[in-house]
């Protein structure tokens, strides 16, 4: 069996962290040249949580020395929705084999009458300096 | 700076930037600081004690950036910044591996320092696969994890065996040392005994700066020292030491003295230092035996089968009668003589009565009354009248 890593999102808004209840999560990984594939998709409870998601990862063993090829971990995409708020997009959020990841998002009330209603904080995630 | 007990700021500010580019500044909780950035610096799947060393080390430095004001000192209005090569990674929003979480809340009080210094070790660390450098390795430290070290020894064996780690430090607001009002002539009391203390050390490398007695009395002479020193640096020449000059100040003795780079000269408690020096013996004189003897001394006061040496400062039979009593409580070869082991478990226990029973309220009370406790070796209160030991050295 491949091995797994798991991703929970937390949906929030406000310092005061007050969860924000059936936003929608949904979990991509980018496909080579464009397009994406879906893994997730994601409601969230009382508490802004989504149950966890299960995304394959490369073997364990990839990370424990030093690299060789390919890094030790998958990259998915994670977007947070929900109207009345301003989307947030993170990219190439790692998933490691056998860890939890947890992604938190801020969610920010979309003003009124904004510019334009396609509004989206992007957050670039990227590998670590290893 | 006045303000010398460290302390684990509650929160952060981080800019997400190099220092002087364009970028937000964001201000986080300093244990969700350490989680980012220690999820943007490694691997979660690592060995745990790789996983913990690497985490005191992201802690310390973070602390020591807070603790020397590295970036206030130099007109910015936050802690630490994001980019990796003057500080560490931090990525705003980004995902938390849980098990880092976790490791994070449980150690974020604590962090590391080198025996008897009080700054937090300015510990530095890069990949040791592209980059190498004088601190940590992190894939290194992974590989001494693997091959079964401890949290502890993967430190050592990279920051050197005179670590130690301290538990538990007290969370406070980031507060700055500036006082809040210009010090000027006729003020009195610690912030004065600091100026002094930096302006004297700063004429080692500016002549032209007089040196002024640090007695913590603001007056004429100390006046026309800040007025050279304020001429120096293009600042008011005005003799009054307002935020300005005050930060001026703490970025020089700061540099001076190294309290942000991994080889500090230290800041130290008692302005003197406690690393073990060469072996102490029967007829030696000087500063070390008199440590030695006050140790012991404080020693005695806990365990009755020591006898207590007077603080003579030569190693007479008094002395060597107390450090082989020591010996034998200790298990130690019997010699008599203070070698490195001797010393170093004197120290010790020293350190765990000091800690235990006295590490309360200021480390250098401005109050003499506190500064004579016991475990305030009698020659190096910071008193009116004296002179900072370390920095004039």
């Amino acid at each position: 069996m491949d091995a797994h890593g798991i991703v929970v999102a937390q949906v929030f808004t406000s310092e005061a962290r007050i969860p924000i209840e059936n936003a929608v999560v949904l979990i991509t990984k980018k496909l080579p040249g464009s397009g994406r594939r879906l893994i997730a998709f994601r409601m969230t409870d009382a508490e802004g949580f989504t149950s966890p998601a299960a995304v394959t990862t490369p073997p364990p063993e990839d990370s424990q020395s030093e690299p060789g090829g390919s890094p030790p971990f998958v990259t998915v995409d994670l977007l947070a929705e929900k109207p009345g708020y301003d989307r947030v997009l993170v990219e190439d959020a790692q998933v490691f084999p056998g860890v939890e990841t947890l992604q938190e998002f801020m969610l920010v009330p979309t003003p009124e009458l904004p510019d334009a209603y396609d509004r989206t904080e992007i957050i670039q995630v990227s590998a670590q300096p290893l | 700076m006045p303000v010398v007990s460290p302390y684990i700021p509650e929160k952060i500010t981080v800019h997400l930037g190099s220092p002087s580019s364009w970028a937000a500044n964001v201000t986080v909780p300093f244990a969700d600081y350490v989680k980012n950035v220690l999820s943007s610096e490694i691997y979660p799947t690592w060995e745990p004690a790789a996983l913990e060393a690497n985490a005191l080390a992201v802690i310390s430095f973070a602390l020591n950036r807070v603790y020397t004001e590295y970036y206030r000192s130099r007109g910015y209005d936050f802690q630490i910044t994001s980019s990796t090569a003057i500080d560490q990674k931090y990525i705003q929003g980004r995902n938390i591996f849980e098990n880092l979480s976790v490791l994070v809340d449980r150690i974020f009080s604590n962090y590391l320092r080198r025996a008897g210094f009080v700054e937090p070790l300015a510990a530095k660390f890069c990949n040791g696969r592209s980059v190498t450098c004088e601190g940590l390795s992190q894939w290194g430290s992974q590989e001494l994890a693997q091959a079964g070290y401890g949290m502890f020894p993967i430190l050592q064996s990279y920051y050197g065996y005179d670590l130690e780690l301290v538990t538990n430090a007290p969370v406070a607001p980031v507060r700055e040392s500036y006082p809040g009002a210009p010090v000027r002539r006729g003020d009195t009391g610690e912030n004065v005994a600091f100026i002094q203390t930096a302006l004297n050390r700063v004429s080692q490398d500016y002549p032209a700066i007089p040196k002024v007695t640090a007695d913590g009395v603001f007056g004429e002479l100390t006046e026309a020292a800040v007025r050279d020193f304020q001429k120096i640096f293009s600042l008011t020449a005005d003799g009054i030491v307002g935020r300005a000059t005050w930060y001026q100040l703490v970025r020089l003795y700061v540099g001076i003295l190294r309290l942000s780079e991994l080889q500090s000269r230290g800041q130290t408690f008692t302005r003197n230092s406690w690393a073990y020096p060469d072996a102490v013996k029967e007829g030696d004189t000087g500063e070390k035996v008199t440590q030695l003897q006050y140790m012991l001394a404080v020693l005695a006061e806990f365990l009755l089968e020591l006898p207590s040496p007077a603080f003579t400062g030569s190693f007479g039979a008094e002395t060597k009668a107390a450090v082989t009593a020591w010996q034998h409580l200790a298990g130690l070869p019997v010699t008599g003589e203070a070698d490195g082991a001797t010393w170093d478990a004197i120290y010790a226990q020293f350190e765990g009565i000091e800690q235990t029973v006295f590490r309360e309220g200021d480390l250098f009370p401005a109050d003499p009354e506190k500064a004579s406790r016991l475990t305030q070796l009698p020659s190096s209160a910071l008193v009116p009248g004296m002179q900072d030991k370390e920095a004039t050295a």
